[in-house]
């Protein structure tokens, strides 16, 4: 649209359109027109069937007048074949057409309005906010349940990650025989049933499992446990998922082993914890930065004051 | 000139028969209306230019009645002459 088509492509289309080849399509162009520059260099009138007539205008500025065909002129105006010529009434004002014309640029900014509220509705939330959403979830529910086992001493209602694998190690090593135990660690929902269900997206990221694998600590074993097998039952073409040795998990009481295979006690707060401890490390991290470069800067400005 | 006189000229003068011609002629129309179609400008070497030119809706008064008229859109195609046919045809 609004381009202006040299005669190569003109050709080019005749060429596909008459059936013919582009060196053909391209001399017949300059013959069909040099010979109605000829014909207009003689003084006659030269009518082309389909396209139109073109004629002597006497003016020097602009000699050659063309008129389209009435075919050509029907064809193109096709688009606007169905509105006609209106006479209006002397009940409308101009004031009533300002008023038409400015309500359709309103429809037309309200439509645009809606077409990007539209775009921002379908765009999916942030996988983030859904993880922790899902995991906030079902930590309210896990820790419900710990209130509910009569075994368990749980009086806080938001118990951190350490005091939740804390408390299941210790009952575990206290009452390693305790059926009851047993049975509300069994109760217990399984992780990958439920995030299956809530947790389409990417559970984790991947510094998060790579911070699970460097840790020792036996909760937080447990907790790597459960990540990874979060991740496998929802993203299973993870190509090299993290290694974690079981063995260190292994405490000597079969109700860990238990613990592991149903690992819903501590494995919603393990994010959260490890989240601060990347904080926290990040933070020092930069503190350490920013004094270094102090420390330079100033040292180059000492410098530069005993030379100067 | 009318349209077979120009056809049999340009068949004379290219060496083609009188009915490959009028098919070639009409098919140069159509592609030209495709392109003009589209408000592109046809732009022809030596001879001049194409230019469709797009009016919007728009109200005109009657001079003698004093109705207002409101006329739809419209494309027209003005043609524009090279300086090269200008210079001809001004010899």
């Amino acid at each position: 649209m609004n381009e202006k088509i040299p005669i190569k492509q003109l050709s080019l289309k005749l060429a596909a359109h008459a059936g013919c080849t582009d060196t053909d399509a391209e001399s017949f162009i300059k013959n069909f027109f040099t010979l109605i520059a000829e014909k207009l260099h003689n003084g006659d009138d030269v009518t082309i069937k389909g396209l139109g007539r073109f004629t002597l205008s006497g003016s020097t500025s602009e000699p050659v007048v063309f008129i389209p065909d009435d075919e050509l002129a029907n064809r193109i105006n096709a688009p606007f074949a169905i509105f006609e010529p209106e006479i209006l009434n002397d009940s409308v004002t101009s004031q009533m057409l300002d008023d038409v014309d400015s309500e359709a640029q309103v429809v037309d900014s309200a439509d645009e309005s809606t077409c990007s509220d539209v775009v921002e509705n379908v765009e999916p939330k942030s996988e983030a906010a859904d993880v922790v959403s899902n995991l906030e979830d079902i930590e309210t529910d896990t820790v419900k349940e710990l209130e509910e086992m009569p075994s368990m001493e749980v009086d806080d209602s938001e118990v951190p990650v350490a005091e939740i694998g804390e408390v299941s190690v210790v009952v575990d090593d206290e009452l390693p025989n305790d059926d009851s135990t047993e049975t509300c660690v069994d109760e217990t929902p399984l992780p990958s049933a439920v995030d299956v269900q809530q947790m389409d997206v990417k559970p984790v990221d991947d510094s998060t499992i790579e911070e699970n694998e460097s840790s020792n600590d036996v909760d937080k074993a447990v907790d790597e446990s459960v990540v990874v097998e979060v991740e496998h039952s929802t993203t299973p073409t993870l190509s090299e998922p993290p290694h974690i040795d079981t063995t260190s998990l292994v405490v000597g009481s079969p109700v860990i082993a238990e613990a592991e295979s149903t690992p819903v006690v501590s494995a919603e707060p393990a994010i959260p914890t490890e989240d601060a401890g990347n904080h926290m490390k990040w933070f020092f991290l930069g503190l350490v930065v920013g004094l270094a470069i102090g420390a330079l800067a100033l040292a180059g400005y000492a410098i530069y004051y005993v030379n100067s | 000139m009318n349209y077979d006189t120009f056809t049999d000229e340009l068949a004379n003068a290219m060496g083609l028969e009188s009915s490959k011609i009028d098919v070639l002629t009409q098919a140069l129309s159509q592609t030209i209306e495709g392109f003009c179609a589209d408000l592109d400008a046809v732009a022809i070497p030596g001879f001049g230019t194409f230019q469709p030119v797009k009016t919007n809706e728009k109200l005109e008064e009657d001079p003698s009645t004093g109705k207002r008229i409101l006329l739809p859109p419209a494309i027209c195609i003005e043609f524009k002459s090279s300086v090269v046919l200008r210079k001809q045809l001004n010899r």
